[in-house]
């Protein structure tokens, strides 16, 4: 089969001598407002170089005003659960940690999802989904690794 | 509520856990005997070296030449290699690591597809365009007669077939030659490489693995000669450097090891500065940022020579540029004077000058406190292309400011970070030898967690990434995770699974496990121990439990060879009171539960309809009136009896006021921890309870605790100090209390509480440096 390769505009990250490469997001089912919850954890420094390499100039993630939009637009692009329509609320920043949160309207907990944030970097990239209910835990968590695209997250 | 029934089943439950109803099939405090290496001469079953430990040492003289016009490195050395095994050698190996950019390196043929739906840039430059070649061109090797000694170069090792046999003890001098070309960092990083800067044609070179080093042979691996693929760094024979380093002569070289030639290289102005700050108290520039400028606008005439000795290290770096500010303070660490120097571009300013050579002292003070007294006469900080990256005396950090010179709050913890991290890296594993190529945590884990303490003496409440318990929860969450205990090229995650996971096991070891005396006493014994010598992981293990008189087999059998996580859940507690058999408590103790007990919703809704007995009281009987909570005679007589034939202590355990409460604990996670409990009594007072993590030793899943008080408990939290990386809190507490996610929080907190960090925008970052 023959396929067309889209180059992303991004550039890729080297590798330095002290790699993150571990995303985790929270995904929790609001069965009374019936709403998927995302909490999204990267790496701040992973997301940085990123975008910055996106974007083909500086940006400080704790200081830049298109930081946040930039992010969200990142993680939108990377995360999917289902058919949601996944809306970012923001961007919460610490020293180490940029936490993004998103939520979609729904019916029912996500069945399949992916999470493929800096998948095409990092080939030893290794991200998490942890999905609950009602803040309470369903299960392990699913693990996704660079090949991984959709995963069911429910048996 | 449940009554104990007799004084002999109390005294089992006082001392016995009770709910022990299925083992599970494992015992996690299984000795570690049958996965560790058996102790012998070389090694002992306490951790230490053994009485007949050896290694082997390696004496370079290099000259090398840097060709900033091309970005080459020409470079020839002697090398005298000492046979201190027991073993006769027909061969040698070395490690030739820049042969992971040769064109059809192991390294580029073993990645695996990226992602073909999003498809970097760089990643189609780099499988389209012609990749960066680099890899050593050798020359002949010769002996130290001239003549040539065959060699065989596999892929990143190189084999050198000795003219005879080297038996213990003797030596072998050979020679050999070699050039590569230097990495442009911008398109091919690594540990060192070349950054080019476009606005005045400059370079900084921070030049590592650049020669051809003796491979490490020794008692558990023989050779070790597993291809290097760019994770597993290295590890090398201790010996003695000297090093010629040729470099335009208007360059600036930073270099490990002592400048035996500052007469020939500097100017009497920065010798006289360079004298200046051996006894000064905060850090003096040798080149300023207007001469570094000056210089970056110049043209060299010529070429120097800057020659550099070492002693006992484990490999050597360097780095050369025009653009190099570079500051130094002398500091003693424990009688060892110290010049810690920093070597930056103005580009790096005003961070670099501010707080690079402030954090290499504070590093060697700290660490040298938990270890042992820094031995080295320089230590160095560079910035740099390479992002952080460690060599004897010498190491490279990435973080700068933007180009206005301001800089944000992450970039500023990032350098103060990075530059711990990288001359911490002078202790281990550059002095305590361990082998990274094959264990990357047992140097990145064992700096991260020294990290950690030295950030926690930087400032207060200083954000470390590293150390905290809480922040490796969602790591080892991930299913199917590496254990620690995985060969460095084959872990996925490098950065959770060496550094974060083993850096918050050795915190909770020293926090929760054993507590700071016995940890900090354990420690320094096998940094003493190892010191200028090569550690495995069971020699850590060992020496860990040898210092501190206790069994961490299971602690390191949970944190180190598996993936399992903490989740300690309280699944119920139930009150139990002593059965005095006295009916003038009992009874009205029973009268209070039954009156206590739900009253349905048919017998509410019956309650006010007129019953029969009201028209016809003549039904009632004895039994409509008789109070079955009021001792009888006869009940009161037995008790007489029963308290007659007790002893005098037998008759003071019927004490009606003691409460026995048995605690329902599941391991949810499978790591085993203590359970540590703060319980919150009716009277609103608060006791901790830290019971250690034998409690599971004879099942490891759930286990019941008999709390024993006088007081009424009203409420229970497990780890109230967050010190046990437990996965899920929501279970940590009885009763059971809502947890409020990260969502919930953000959502709430999103209108009301603000972004320090955007809102302090122009406070937080410092004005433009007037250097440039």
């Amino acid at each position: 089969m023959r396929r067309l390769l889209l180059p992303a505009i991004t550039s890729a990250i080297l590798a330095t001598a002290h790699q993150f490469h571990f995303g985790h997001i929270d995904a929790n089912w609001n069965s009374r407002a019936k709403t998927l919850e995302l909490s999204v954890r990267l790496h701040a420094d992973d997301l940085e170089q990123l975008l910055r390499q996106r974007r083909g100039r500086p940006l400080e993630l704790d200081r830049d005003p298109q930081a946040e939009a930039l992010a969200c637009a990142y993680v939108i692009e990377t995360v999917a659960f289902d058919q949601a329509k996944l809306r970012c609320l923001g961007m919460e920043v610490t020293a180490h940690f940029a936490t993004l949160f998103l939520e979609a309207p729904g019916t029912e907990p996500p069945r399949r999802g992916r999470f493929r944030s800096f998948s095409a970097e990092f080939p030893d990239q290794i991200n998490t989904v942890q999905v609950l209910t009602d803040n309470r835990r369903n299960g392990p968590a699913v693990a996704f690794l660079p090949a991984d695209q959709w995963k069911a997250l429910r048996p | 509520m449940p009554r104990v029934a007799a004084l002999v089943s109390l005294a089992l439950l006082s001392s016995f856990a009770f709910g022990q109803s299925r083992r599970s099939p494992l015992d996690k405090f299984r000795q570690l005997e049958e996965i560790l290496p058996t102790p012998n001469e070389y090694r002992t079953a306490s951790g230490a070296p053994g009485h007949k430990y050896w290694q082997q040492r390696a004496d370079y003289q290099i000259a090398v030449e840097l060709d900033d016009v091309n970005q080459r490195i020409i470079g020839s050395a002697t090398i005298d290699y000492h046979n201190n095994s027991p073993d006769t050698l027909q061969y040698l190996w070395l490690q030739l690591d820049q042969n992971i950019w040769q064109k059809h390196s192991d390294t580029p043929l073993t990645e695996t597809a990226p992602d073909m739906k999003r498809f970097p840039l760089p990643t189609a430059r780099r499988l389209m365009d012609d990749p960066f070649e680099g890899g050593y061109t050798i020359g002949a090797v010769r002996d130290a007669s001239g003549r040539e000694l065959h060699k065989h170069i596999n892929r990143t090792m190189m084999r050198v077939d000795l003219p005879a046999p080297l038996a213990s003890g003797q030596s072998f001098r050979f020679s050999l030659s070699w050039d590569y070309k230097i990495n442009n960092s911008k398109r091919t990083s690594g540990r060192t490489g070349a950054e080019f800067f476009k606005k005045d044609g400059n370079w900084i070179y921070e030049i590592a693995q650049w020669f051809p080093r003796m491979a490490a042979y020794n008692d558990v691996t023989g050779w070790q000669h597993k291809q290097f693929l760019g994770t597993g760094e290295f590890t090398l024979e201790f010996g003695d450097y000297q090093v010629k380093i040729t470099v335009p002569n208007d360059h600036v070289v930073a270099s490990t090891g002592v400048l035996q030639n500052p007469q020939e290289v500097l100017s009497p102005a920065q010798r006289q500065r360079l004298e200046q700050a051996r006894t000064a108290t905060k850090p003096v520039l040798i080149v300023t940022p207007a001469e570094a400028k000056a210089a970056e606008k110049g043209k060299p005439g010529g070429k120097k020579t800057w020659i550099f000795h070492a002693k006992n290290v484990r490999d050597f770096a360097f780095a050369s540029s025009r653009k190099f500010i570079w500051d130094a303070q002398g500091h003693n660490v424990g009688g060892n004077q110290v010049m810690a120097m920093s070597f930056y571009p103005n580009e790096g300013n005003p961070l670099w000058e501010r707080y690079s050579t402030q954090a290499i002292i504070h590093t060697l003070n700290i660490y040298s406190r938990y270890t042992f007294q820094y031995p080295y006469p320089v230590a160095i900080s560079v910035n740099g292309p390479v992002g952080g990256m460690e060599y004897p005396m010498i190491c490279f950090n990435g973080p700068r400011p933007l180009e206005d010179g301001t800089y944000s709050q992450r970039t500023k913890y990032a350098l103060i970070g990075v530059v711990i991290h990288e001359v911490g890296h002078n202790y281990f594993p550059m002095i305590v030898n361990s082998d990274e190529r094959q264990w990357t945590w047992l140097d990145e884990g064992i700096n991260s967690f020294l990290q950690f303490l030295a950030e926690q003496e930087w400032e207060p409440n200083y954000p470390s990434r590293r150390g905290e318990p809480s922040t490796i929860v969602e790591y080892m969450l991930s299913p199917g995770h590496d254990p620690i205990m995985t060969n460095s090229e084959s872990v996925v995650a490098l950065g959770p699974n060496a550094y974060g996971k083993p850096a918050t096991a050795l915190n909770i070891l020293r926090e929760t496990i054993l507590g700071r005396e016995l940890f900090d006493f354990a420690f320094k014994e096998y940094s003493r121990r190892w010191m200028f010598k090569r550690p495995m992981p069971a020699d850590f293990f060992r020496t860990m439990e040898d210092a501190s008189g206790t069994d961490l087999d299971w602690f390191w059998r949970g944190w180190f060879y598996t993936n399992e996580h903490v989740d300690i859940s309280l699944e119920k507690l139930t009150q139990y009171t002593i059965d005095t058999r006295n009916p003038e408590i009992e009874k009205p103790l029973s009268k209070k539960a039954k009156e206590e007990e739900p009253v349905t919703l048919s017998a509410q809704r019956n309650k006010p309809l007129r019953k029969r007995t009201d028209d016809y009281p003549e039904l009632l009987d004895f039994y409509n009136k008789w109070d079955e909570f009021a001792p009888l005679p006869s009940e009161k007589k037995s008790f007489e009896t029963y308290v007659k034939g007790l002893e005098d202590d037998e008759r003071k355990l019927l004490d009606p006021t003691m409460n026995f409460y048995a605690l329902d604990l599941k391991n949810i996670g499978g790591v085993l921890m203590p359970v540590i409990l703060e319980v919150e009594f009716n009277d609103g007072t608060k006791e901790e309870l830290r019971i250690p993590a034998e409690i599971w030793r004879r099942q490891s899943t759930s286990v019941t605790k008999l709390i024993p008080t006088r007081k009424e408990i009203r409420s229970i939290t497990l780890d109230p100090h967050l010190e046990t990386a437990d996965a899920d809190l929501s279970n940590n507490h009885w009763p059971r209390k809502p947890v409020k996610s990260k969502f919930q929080l953000f959502k709430e907190e999103r209108d009301t509480k603000r972004n320090p960090m955007n809102e302090g925008k122009s406070d937080a970052a410092p004005a433009p440096s007037g250097n440039n």
